[in-house]
């Protein structure tokens, strides 16, 4: 009926309702837990990015300005929790186009997704650098505008459209493979 | 950015206007690989929108305390700015003017364009040159003093040495003139020995010839 904004939400878990914190954090933990799994293909890395993600929010909340909604603030944060996984799981290797950071080590035939054409994409997106899978999750499964993206991923709106359109152009590529 | 993404972007966003709208169509129909990307990214949105979320496993979401509520006191909200710019400005002209601020002896200097470090490089300098001054002072008075000493120790082996010289020279003459005394007594004795025996015999034989009168002067 009347469900309480992020705003109200967030001003009353800082001055200690914990209350109003769990019910900020049940708004977004589904969210946040699919767009792990959709990044990594792997329920249990998701189940992690999602606790370290929470709990940046929970140290960083104080600093949460209101100048953007809360939405692209915490994906901002699951955005860099994403890359940090990344670097750990590689140990470290260079964030560039040469170098793309493609999971090959994700399950997606683990993880429970009835639909087979969303099962298929996401197999598919793992093929991706993790530049153009972030690009068409929060394009597609998160629904942001590219101005949006461009804020969370801290580059041009003009380089997020290019990823995007090169990351179709490969997802094309291996769907069209796997099909064959 | 090539315009097919640009209005790629627009229409993924509904945004195209009715002049666009056709460019796209055109496109769509001319560009098999562009047409290729808008049927790819319709899957993906159907693909999207039919994806089931999962449901999140059980966990414990960390419980909040109270949280350390921003000062908004006017000092952080007005004041802490102007004084964060006032004071990259103060860093600024600092970096500008070469601004030094030396601590030395005590006393504080602030110089500008780099003179501080002049006086610095001066200072050293001096200090460097009086303390090698006072070095070579030291240097040349051992040196003097070990000179002194050094002409004081063959003075006085020259004067050992010329005494002893002297000495035994003296010696060696003295022996000489009693060697000399010596062996002109000895000439002297052999001398009156032999007058002796002369003047024995002559005594000896003087009874026998009953002229002792006659005794001839011993020569």
């Amino acid at each position: 009926m009347f469900e309480q904004s992020d705003e109200t939400l967030i001003r009353k878990a800082l001055k200690g309702n914990n209350g109003a914190w769990q019910k900020l954090v049940k708004r977004y933990d589904k969210a946040v837990y699919n767009y792990g799994l959709r990044m990594t293909g792997n329920a249990d890395d998701a189940m992690d990015l999602l606790q370290e993600v929470f709990l940046s929010v929970f140290r960083n909340l104080q600093s949460f300005r209101g100048e953007g909604s809360f939405k692209a603030w915490l994906f901002r944060i699951a955005h860099h929790r994403m890359v940090e996984f990344y670097r750990r799981k590689r140990d470290y290797q260079p964030l560039d186009e040469e170098n793309p950071l493609v999971d090959e080590l994700a399950c997606v035939s683990r993880l429970t997704i009835a639909d087979a054409q969303s099962r298929e994409l996401v197999r598919a997106m793992q093929q991706l650098s993790l530049e153009q899978k972030a690009v068409v999750e929060l394009k597609f499964f998160s629904q942001f505008t590219f101005e949006e993206i461009a804020e969370q991923l801290g580059v041009s709106s003009n380089t997020v459209k290019s990823r995007l359109y090169a990351g179709l152009g490969k997802l094309k590529d291996v769907m069209e493979v796997h099909y064959v | 950015m090539s315009d097919k993404h640009e209005l790629f972007a627009l229409w993924l966003e509904g945004r195209l206007s009715a002049e666009q709208q056709q460019v796209f169509e055109r496109l769509c129909a001319d560009d098999d690989e562009f047409a290729r990307q808008v049927s790819l990214a319709r899957q993906v949105e159907q693909a999207a929108t039919r994806y089931e979320e999962q449901p999140v496993p059980n966990w414990q979401i960390p419980a909040i305390g109270p949280q350390p509520v921003a000062d908004s006191s006017w000092w952080r909200g007005r004041a802490m700015p102007s004084l964060s710019f006032a004071m990259s400005i103060v860093a600024l002209v600092m970096v500008l003017f070469r601004v030094e601020v030396q601590v030395h002896g005590g006393s504080l200097t602030v110089s500008f364009a780099g003179q501080g470090r002049e006086d610095e490089i001066r200072r050293q300098v001096d200090a460097e040159i009086a303390q090698f001054r006072e070095q070579q002072q030291v240097l040349l008075a051992n040196y003097s003093r070990e000179m002194r000493e050094q002409q004081q120790d063959v003075s006085s082996q020259l004067t050992s040495y010329l005494l002893s010289a002297s000495r035994t020279e003296r010696r060696e003459d003295f022996a000489e003139l009693i060697k000399f005394v010596n062996q002109q007594r000895e000439d002297d004795q052999q001398f009156y020995a032999r007058q002796f025996n002369k003047l024995q015999q002559q005594v000896y034989l003087a009874p026998e010839t009953g002229q002792r009168d006659n005794l001839s002067p011993i020569k």
